[in-house]
């Protein structure tokens, strides 16, 4: 039996740039193919191309040992294949029925089957284990009933293909246990799976197959069993394998702030830490276990109901972010793209967009020459590889825009540094370098907090780590005694589901 | 959001809060009962209000902008825009009524089709722009709309073509009543029923509203997104030129410069009945009944006898207010949506 999709040498230029050069794959049915590769490495072009988004500029694409030409998205669903995107690609505004039958909605004598598309839509949902009401609008749902609602609409094309551009970068961890079941059922079905990923452990632990792109080009194929997370990894990134996580310990000095009793946010409560001058804290804990909402409470963003914050022994009530930043606390937030930059500016304007008053000279003029001084000396900092302060940030690879950021809330001189995700959606290479970039920080004094949904890599990087359950601590644990399973235990462990949700004001 | 536009979600939804509240998640039914209020209003300052030739003339002037309308909220409900209506029903208007002039004895048939075939051309022209050169709608149609408005003043060339050389059977159109109705009160009503039906039921509508809520979504969904765009706005260009003729058969008079203010009239009456200015939602339902409340304000301001110099600050007044007021109930909906999935998930 031919492979049920194979690409032979497939190329592909945008201009002078090759983004994908005589690339192969073949995917096998009931078989998962993990595809791995850094930022840039092509695996998005790759699965456009399956999409019938993009079209190659050489090489075919065969399916059941046929070549076959895909002209558009529709070309694609006819011929079997479900692509879910890497930011879904949903309707907002219609309801859970339409969004999965959207353009191919059944129809009975000219007109839509409302009745038919309702019932099928529950049938397909059903199948999925996922319980939902089928008129809702999807804006009014989550990031994982959401990616249900994406496999629903790949189950309704019969797909015999199903690719998912990096289904679990959103979703928390017990999420992506349920995405993983139910794309356990369509392999053993017979569908042949394409799952493209960041995360090591996720190609190791429930893929057959791997293929590892580097640069538009093809590395390696070979099954999963070959392979071990050093392999991967250096497959990935070539000869320049560093260290994973190069933290230099820092000298730990006084508390800088100290936070007793915060309550807020709708549902934390009693929160209690400190963070000492030089030392890098970790915050763990799933998505909404209420990491961020302390960071925006120190931030300013949100109100605690009760508690004290204290920075220098002096009690404070960041009333803004105007205020934290007059305080030294900086935030660097998760979402890069819409909270932290602004895409189509230079990095020198992204850089200087917080001390801009300070940059101020007579009658309000930038003084010009302080502000390319400090916009070029914190680049360098920050390792920006660019052509300059002058380069628009939004052209940047993901990596480089974080760095950006991270010389943005540097350059009003915080005491306190918080950064949520700071790594989230950055392939390895620049991973590590701003995990170095953070460690050096440290050693330089600064304050940090640090939040993360990797385990590992707040073991490689904090000094202590507290777990985040439910809107409290659940766990603190210090360097030398770091647990992986301990952590994600405390912070996945809920002994019954009643108890497990946080109790939401109203 | 909530509306007969975006399907039968609406039934399944009205779970929460009091029997007003869940029948002004219903946008239209909202739109009904403002309108009742401020009907009753100008009947209390001015019983004429309810006379039978003064509601003739607010219907009629109703139906022409809704029309219009029709097609404008389709736009928008693909978030597009099209502000070259006006343009496009003068040129409707003018064509026909000098072909008319030319052969009098033409059946009025061929003169709406003509109406509606210069209109289908002049809205192919803002399809090539929008869907075939990907140039930004707001900015396509604001070129087109002096593009058009400047050629029909050109070819009139300051000429008004008057009743005195257009036959009567042309002025008759908008004096033939059915039931009490006029001819052209029911074509408004049977373009509302007819597209209402469209957006609804077939996929050519629905995928409207779902490249309107999510356009890159329904490239990626294989919905052919440049050629519904396309269609939208020829069927717009259709509508004004069959509105241009309807113009002529109302007015007796017709030049180059009727309807300067129609983009704004039906974008007003589109955004009043509850379609999003961002695209995805809303229905032609609504926006018909926006044209209705425009008619009745503008009516009752004149009635009572206030300066017309009001009416503009009213309605102004009128588009602020339900626009603020969509946006609490939305965000309201937002919430308790929110939080009934909380406690589903929670049980």
């Amino acid at each position: 039996m031919p492979p049920v999709v194979e690409l032979h040498g497939v190329t592909k230029r945008f201009g002078a740039i090759e983004v994908l050069g005589g690339v192969d794959l073949t995917l096998d049915a009931g078989r998962v193919h993990a595809l791995a590769g850094e930022n840039g490495a092509g695996k998005s072009t790759l699965v456009k191309m399956l999409g019938g988004i993009h079209q190659p500029d050489a090489g075919q694409i065969l399916k059941d040992g046929v070549p076959i030409k895909m002209l558009g998205a529709a070309d694609s669903q006819r011929q079997g294949i479900a692509v879910v995107h890497q930011h879904p690609a949903l309707f907002p505004d219609l309801s859970v029925a339409e969004n999965v039958f959207i353009g191919r909605q059944p129809r009975r004598m000219g007109r839509i089957d409302w009745p038919g598309m309702i019932s099928r839509a529950n049938e397909l949902l059903l199948r999925l284990g996922v319980a939902l009401d089928v008129l809702t609008p999807v804006k009014a749902l989550g990031v994982a009933e959401r990616q249900a609602i994406e496999i629903a609409r790949a189950l309704s094309i019969n797909a015999r293909v199903l690719v998912l551009d990096e289904p679990t970068s959103a979703l928390s961890r017990r999420e992506v246990d349920r995405l993983f079941e139910l794309v356990g059922r369509l392999k053993v079905e017979g569908v042949a799976i394409l799952f493209i990923t960041h995360f090591i452990d996720e190609i190791l632990g429930f893929s057959d197959d791997v293929t590892v792109l580097r640069s538009g080009r093809h590395v390696i194929t070979a099954p999963v069993e070959e392979f071990t997370p050093e392999l991967i990894v250096r497959a990935m990134i070539g000869t320049r394998l560093e260290a994973f996580f190069p933290k230099q310990q820092a000298k730990i000095g006084a508390p800088v702030i100290g936070v007793r009793g915060l309550s807020g946010a709708g549902f934390v409560e009693d929160v209690n830490f400190e963070v000492c001058a030089g030392e890098i804290l970790g915050f763990f804990g799933l998505v909404g276990a209420g990491r961020s909402e302390v960071a925006s409470m120190l931030f300013g963003i949100v109100r605690p109901d009760e508690g004290e914050i204290e920075i220098a022994g002096a009690s404070v009530r960041p009333h803004s972010p105007r205020d934290a930043m007059r305080l030294g606390i900086s935030l660097v937030p998760e979402d890069r793209h819409n909270q932290g930059l602004v895409l189509p500016f230079t990095n020198r304007a992204n850089e200087t967009l917080p001390v801009l008053r300070r940059l101020c000279g007579h009658f309000g003029l930038m003084r010009r020459d302080e502000e390319k001084k400090i916009a070029t000396d914190y680049s360098a900092r920050m390792r920006v590889v660019a052509t300059g302060i002058e380069q628009v940030t939004g052209t940047l690879s993901g990596g480089n825009q974080q760095k950006v950021l991270l010389a943005k809330w540097l350059i009003p001189g915080p005491r306190l540094l918080i950064l949520d995700q700071p790594t989230r959606g950055i392939d390895v290479g620049a991973k590590s370098e701003i995990h170095r970039v953070i460690s050096q920080l440290a050693t330089e004094g600064l304050s940090i907090i640090m939040i993360s949904d990797d385990a590992e890599e707040l073991m490689g990087m904090a000094d202590r780590i507290l777990v985040f359950r439910n809107g409290r601590i659940a766990m603190e644990s210090r360097r030398g005694a770091f647990d992986r399973e301990a952590l994600l235990l405390a912070a996945a462990h809920a002994p019954r589901s009643s108890d497990a949700q946080p109790p939401r004001a109203a | 959001m909530t509306g007969i536009g975006s399907g039968p979600g609406r039934l399944a939804r009205s779970r929460q809060g009091g029997v007003l509240a869940r029948l002004l998640r219903v946008r239209e039914l909202a739109l009904i009962f403002a309108l009742a209020i401020i009907c009753a209003a100008v009947t209390l300052r001015e019983p004429r209000f309810l006379e039978s030739a003064n509601l003739e003339q607010v219907a009629l002037s109703a139906t022409l902008v809704c029309i219009v309308a029709l097609g404008q909220a389709l736009i928008i409900i693909a978030r597009q825009i099209d502000l070259s209506v006006g343009a496009m029903v003068a040129t409707g208007a003018f064509v026909s009524a000098d072909w008319l002039s030319v052969h009098p004895h033409a059946s009025i048939l061929w003169v709406a089709l003509i109406g509606c075939v210069v209109g289908g051309l002049l809205g192919a022209g803002n399809a090539l722009l929008v869907a075939g050169l990907r140039i930004p709608a707001i900015v396509a149609t604001l070129g087109t709309l002096a593009i058009y408005r400047g050629g029909i003043i050109a070819l009139a060339g300051g000429r008004q073509i008057s009743a005195t050389v257009l036959p009567d059977s042309y002025g008759h159109i908008a004096e033939i009543h059915i039931l009490g109705l006029s001819l052209l009160v029911w074509l408004a009503i049977g373009l509302t029923c007819a597209l209402g039906w469209m957006a609804r039921f077939t996929r050519f509508g629905r995928n409207l509203y779902a490249l309107g809520s999510n356009p890159e979504g329904a490239r990626f969904a294989g919905i052919a997104v440049r050629r519904h765009i396309a269609g939208v706005f020829i069927l717009s260009g259709v509508l004004c030129g069959l509105v241009g003729v309807l113009w002529g058969a109302r007015f007796g008079t017709v030049d180059a410069v009727i309807a300067p203010d129609l983009q704004l009239q039906t974008i007003s009456s589109a955004v009043v009945g509850g379609v999003s200015i961002f695209g995805g939602s809303g229905s032609v339902f609504g926006a018909a009944l926006g044209s209705i409340i425009f008619a009745v304000l503008q009516n009752g301001v004149q009635l009572i006898g206030v300066s017309q110099f009001w009416l503009q600050a009213i309605i102004g007044a009128a588009i602020l207010g339900t626009v603020i007021f969509y946006s609490r109930l939305a965000r309201r909906a937002e919430r308790s949506e929110r939080r009934s999935r909380l406690a589903r998930s929670r049980s």
